[in-house]
């Protein structure tokens, strides 16, 4: 027998499982991605500051002095910090152009032959506009927030987004068998990207809302809101994955099998 | 008004429950395919004497891939003294009928069934072949798939032990490279398989029995009276029917089989409306029956209502997203501050039965798979067509069942040799 040409002759997919123990997933578990959390736990009075002081200073150039002013409203464990900006309703002729074009949109899109995954994204996208558009056009009055709400409900989402970005990729990614270098920078990396990121869609939000109007408040908030969340989180966990499946396929260390 | 914003309220309540149990429920699988103990298959006894079998393959204007699965079953290592072949033709209006009765001709064990009268659809024609079928087992396989030369002896040899029903193979798709959609559903199958099939069975719960690339006891299941002919599922509708009568349904991870997945997204769109109208068919017909089989466990049970619910979930979501809408307009955003980042991640994690990112993630990982996990975020697009098309075939299978009416077999377009090419984006 060949001893060499044996030692060499990989384990087949099927039964194939990782080296690597619960506990030491859940220990990960504790000591990386739990403290990441608990950072926004017990800073988010400051990170929101923080948030809003930028938000404001990009914002400035934009709006006439004094319209924009970073308010505090309690919460779960301190208050938060957002930022306060007049509202600014569509005009009717504005909204029955919104709910035409999101009408015939809807109308043509189901005609396209390709790409149907990609149009029928459009259409949730165009049929939450059209919704809005015609609520706007018959209920303007009705409509239940101003900018500043939607200012202080994005603010508190985020913070919830913050929160569970750390405890969604720590599921995902610690039981992986990657180096724990590698598993805290994707970690930090994701964690820090949700900071910037929440902060920056933000002041895009806000200033859609405020020179746009509030019609796109429901296609922002359903839409383009916490969805867009977790494409960078998908995007980076394939990241980290491919990667680790590259290094793995020769380090047969790395595998275990049936038990 | 204060009613309707309640119960509003209560449904998104319920829609984010059942999120939650679904993300347990592949979270749990996901953690057993990693650390857990494998169950393997039957590899151990297979040199034993296995028993004789009857090949299946239900065949609807299959000229373009007719000679291939037929190639690959005279080639396969099978005893030849104890295997027949019986493809189906079903109606067939191309060269079909041609093709299998050449093949008869050259091989004595290639035995085709000719049906042009009677009902038309996979179920009535395994009805219809389980009759004049003499193998102790029947081994299935759709027209369009490449089994490889040990996969008989590695579905058989399961039945040897006498506990066994049925048997699933694992289905691996041959024309990923084709475009987005086959490389997506490539990516739904590894985790399905992979991972979900495999921690079910290490699991000892509910392995499904998938309709090809599997194979299932003759007399039994022609004991429980073959097929229904009114059912599109009719590989769901058998898992349950053997298990509610105590027959194990397994999973053979290591049985690998090639088939082609629909290069077009209309394609695709038609054949998961049947999947999920004739899932739904059969979620009708066997919540009770499950639940009062004294055969299952406890948490058998439960994964069985599992299963039987994921074609239902993507409705249920979709109904949440339109309930969330209307709590918008009525000034209650405020309640999604903190649950709708989770309601989505949950949403886009556990959807119908397609695998959640972090599960079809470490399936490509334990195939060592690398650069396809990279198409994982555009898995976001598939949620919105499942969720889209899932619906309408839940709506097809609630009509079926308030009108009683007769469900039509729809075939799923066939790709190969560059048939189609020119419509692949």
């Amino acid at each position: 027998m060949n001893k060499e040409a044996k030692a060499i002759i990989l384990y087949h997919r099927s039964y194939r499982k990782i080296a690597g123990s619960m506990w030491d997933f859940f220990l990960q578990f504790l000591l990386i991605a739990v403290p990441l959390s608990l950072v926004i736990v017990f800073f988010y009075p400051q990170i929101t500051q923080t948030v809003c002081v930028i938000a404001r200073a990009l914002l400035a150039p934009y709006y006439p002095d004094d319209t924009l002013r970073i308010i505090q409203i309690p919460f779960i464990m301190g208050p938060t910090s957002i930022l306060d900006l007049p509202s600014k309703y569509p005009s009717v002729l504005f909204c029955t152009i919104n709910a035409l074009v999101s009408l015939i949109l809807l109308v043509l899109l189901p005609a396209v032959k390709n790409a149907k995954h990609l149009y029928i994204f459009v259409i949730v996208i165009l049929f939450i506009n059209f919704m809005s558009s015609l609520f706007f056009m018959f209920f303007p009055y009705r409509f239940p927030y101003e900018v500043v709400d939607y200012s202080e409900f994005y603010m508190k989402q985020q913070i919830n987004i913050w929160f569970f970005v750390p405890i969604i990729m720590g599921l995902a990614i610690l039981p992986l068998p990657s180096d724990l270098t590698s598993k805290s920078a994707t970690l930090l990396i994701t964690f820090c990207y949700s900071l910037v990121f929440g902060a920056t869609r933000y002041v895009v939000f806000l200033f859609i809302l405020t020179k746009a109007s509030l019609l796109y408040m429901a296609v922002l908030f359903f839409v383009l809101g916490s969805l867009v969340d977790f494409i960078y989180i998908v995007g980076i966990y394939s990241v980290h994955v491919t990667r680790l499946a590259k290094k793995m396929k020769g380090d047969f260390a790395s595998w275990k099998w049936l038990y | 008004m204060e009613m309707v914003i309640l119960a509003l309220r209560g449904y998104l309540l319920f829609t984010i429950v059942i999120i939650v149990i679904y993300f347990i429920r592949h979270y749990v699988f996901t953690l057993n395919r990693l650390f857990g103990e494998q169950r393997i298959y039957y590899h151990d006894i297979i040199d034993s004497d296995l028993k004789t079998i009857s090949v299946l393959v239900p065949m609807h204007n299959e000229e373009k891939v007719a000679t291939n699965i037929l190639d690959l079953l005279v080639q396969s290592d099978y005893s030849k003294d104890d295997i027949e072949i019986i493809p189906i033709n079903d109606f067939s209006a191309d060269k079909t009928q041609e093709i299998l009765d050449n093949y008869a001709s050259r091989y004595p064990y290639i035995k085709p069934l000719h049906r042009y009268t009677g009902d038309r659809g996979k179920p009535a024609a395994l009805n219809a072949a389980i009759r004049i079928a003499t193998g102790e087992i029947i081994i299935v396989f759709d027209a369009d798939y490449l089994p490889p030369k040990d996969i008989l002896k590695s579905i058989a040899v399961c039945f040897n032990d006498p506990e066994v029903g049925a048997v699933m193979g694992r289905v691996i798709p041959i024309n990923t490279r084709q475009n987005i959609l086959t490389r997506l559903l490539d990516l739904e199958r590894t985790g399905g398989y992979q991972v979900d099939q495999q921690a079910r069975y290490n699991l000892r719960l509910m392995p499904q029995y998938g309709g090809t690339v599997g194979g299932f006891r003759r007399k039994v299941v022609d004991d429980l009276g073959g097929f229904n002919t009114k059912i599109l599922a009719e590989d769901t509708e058998l898992t349950y029917r053997l298990s509610i009568n105590g027959w194990k349904v397994l999973y053979a991870n290591r049985a690998e089989c090639y088939e082609e997945v629909p290069e077009k997204w209309d394609a695709r769109a038609r054949q998961i409306r049947r999947w999920s109208r004739g899932h739904n068919g059969v979620m009708f017909r066997y919540c009770l029956p499950l639940l009062s089989s004294p055969y299952l466990s406890f948490r058998e049970k439960i994964d069985g209502m599992l299963l039987l619910q994921v074609y239902c979930v993507p409705v249920i979501l979709l109904t949440g997203l339109m309930n969330s809408l209307a709590l918008f307009f009525l000034g209650e955003m405020e309640m999604f501050s903190g649950v709708f980042f989770l309601i989505f991640i949950g949403a886009y994690s556990n959807f119908g039965n397609f695998a959640p990112f972090y599960q079809v993630g470490t399936a490509c990982l334990l195939d060592g798979a690398a650069q396809r996990i990279l198409l994982l975020p555009f898995l976001l697009f598939n949620f919105f067509f499942n969720m889209w098309y899932i619906t309408k075939g839940f709506v097809d299978a609630c009509i079926d069942v308030v009108t009683w009416r007769k469900t039509k077999w729809q075939k799923t377009e066939r790709f190969r040799n560059g048939a189609n090419k020119e419509s692949v984006s």
